[in-house]
């Protein structure tokens, strides 16, 4: 296992500083979930290293050029009159798939079959962001970045969406932010608390919770803070 | 593997265009009607040869063309931009130029339709029809289009709001139409001039009806250098990010 790395990073927007020499780390493969406050720079470190920001410095090694990342926004732009099936034709069209996600296994008949035929203006929010996380993973990139892909969806569907990142970090690098926590509990993701300044910790699910099975969201997400503090 | 990248995006360009239907038509009115005034006002409509009339009515041609590639490219790239389709499909794609492509071609496609519509409205109204000229008008057409639609992303580079940068074209459209042919003494204005799309357009029919001198064809070669180099810095510079404009 390789790691992709950002060291002595420092970036800061027009109006206001957001990371002043922060360092992270991500398992390749792996699925790592980036958790933080609102507004901490979570949706931005994304944007860093998929270079639609440029940092004022930094130094990242092991990371793909822009080209070979697949990015799955908060906000998803699509087309409302196109199906579920039009999505993944495109998707696939344009990209080799990604032999672990095949169309003959149970997940794909169960959960995407049932939304292909359906146009993406009359699926719910949750079906959408299952659509297009399928989508996005079931083709050949170097790097898969997803921002919040949990905001905003119904508890079902986060498992979904859950299972696909896990399977996709078993063979590739997969970098998630997210608030949520516990849907990941089954996985072997690796959680890092990002901060404004200095390194990010590194931790997993059992670490987050101390080895307890009831920890909430909330729970784990004040223990990270007073940590942090 | 790039083909099918625009073909895929041609797909959703399509879909795009046929939801705005009403645009094609918006951009028929000024021309046709302007065009209309003439032809009712001054009684010239039984006196003018095909090949006249064609030269005669290049202005609106080439504002059908030059509109057209302002808003249903330039603008409407940016529109994509601030909507975050653009950059999602640059990571579904891997590139950012078969999203640009695909959208030229049904463009193009529309900008034949809206130009064969006009040039045979005038040439109904001067009771001068030519098939051959209509061809010329299409070939004119699919030459020039996607020339001046490259060179146009140069205006998504200028540091202002979308709403502004709207109203900025169209008043763009507005005065290079009214400099068209203007003459000057200047040589450096007279250099500028040619850049005009508008001049650019009506130039091009120029070569397409016979007049083939060495400045001509080397005016020509040289703007379409210009649009090109432009062209391709504009659009590779443009920022994905919906950010920073003031």
């Amino acid at each position: 296992m390789s790691q992709l790395t950002i060291e002595h990073l420092n970036f800061s927007h027009p109006k206001h500083p957001v990371f002043d020499d922060v360092s992270i780390s991500f398992e390749n493969p792996g699925l790592s979930v980036i958790l933080g406050k609102n507004g901490i720079g979570k949706s931005t470190l994304l944007d860093l290293i998929s270079h639609l920001e440029k940092p004022t410095s930094g130094d990242f090694a092991g990371f793909p050029p822009a080209k070979d990342m697949m990015y799955v926004f908060q906000s998803i732009a699509y087309s409302p009159d196109t199906t579920g099936a039009q999505l993944m034709a495109m998707y696939q069209q344009m990209n080799h798939p990604n032999p672990d996600f095949t169309t003959d296994d149970d997940f794909y008949k169960t959960v995407i079959t049932p939304l292909l035929d359906r146009q993406l203006d009359v699926l719910s929010g949750g079906e959408l962001t299952v659509m297009f996380v399928y989508a996005s993973a079931a083709i050949d990139k170097a790097l898969y970045l997803f921002d919040e892909p949990l905001s905003g969806v119904d508890p079902q569907n986060q498992t979904h969406i859950v299972s696909i990142l896990d399977r996709l970090g078993q063979h590739k690098p997969v970098i998630v932010t997210s608030h949520i926590v516990v849907p990941f509990q089954e996985t072997s993701a690796n959680f890092k608390f990002l901060t404004p300044a200095g390194p990010a910790v590194s931790h997993t699910y059992a670490e987050l919770t101390h080895g307890g099975d009831t920890a909430t969201d909330l729970d784990i997400f004040l223990g990270l803070s007073e940590e942090q503090a | 593997m790039f083909l099918k990248k625009v073909s895929s995006f041609t797909k959703f360009y399509i879909r795009q265009a046929m939801a705005n239907r009403i645009t094609l038509v918006f951009t028929l009115l000024f021309p046709v009607l302007w065009t209309l005034y003439q032809g009712l006002s001054a009684h010239r409509a039984t006196q003018m040869s095909a090949t006249h009339l064609i030269t005669a009515t290049i202005p609106f041609t080439a504002y059908i063309i030059v509109s057209t590639a302002l808003e249903g490219v330039a603008l409407a790239t940016m529109a994509t931009r601030d909507s975050g389709f653009l950059k999602s499909f640059y990571f579904v794609s891997g590139s950012r130029w078969p999203m640009l492509y695909a959208n030229m071609l049904v463009q193009t496609g529309l900008v034949v339709l809206e130009n064969l519509v006009y040039s045979a409205f005038s040439m109904f109204l001067y009771h001068a029809f030519s098939l051959q000229l209509l061809l010329l008008v299409v070939l004119l057409t699919i030459v020039t289009f996607p020339l001046v639609s490259l060179f146009l992303t140069c205006i998504l580079l200028l540091p202002v709001r979308a709403n502004s940068l709207s109203a900025l074209g169209t008043s763009l459209l507005i005065i290079l139409l009214m400099l068209f042919d203007v003459r000057t003494s200047n040589a450096l204005l007279t250099g500028l001039a040619q850049l005009s799309p508008y001049q650019f357009i009506a130039n091009t029919l120029r070569l397409f009806l016979g007049d083939l001198t060495l400045g001509t064809l080397g005016v020509e070669a040289v703007v379409i250098a210009i649009y090109c180099v432009v062209g391709f810095i504009s659009y590779q510079q443009l920022n994905l990010q919906n950010r920073g404009r003031a």
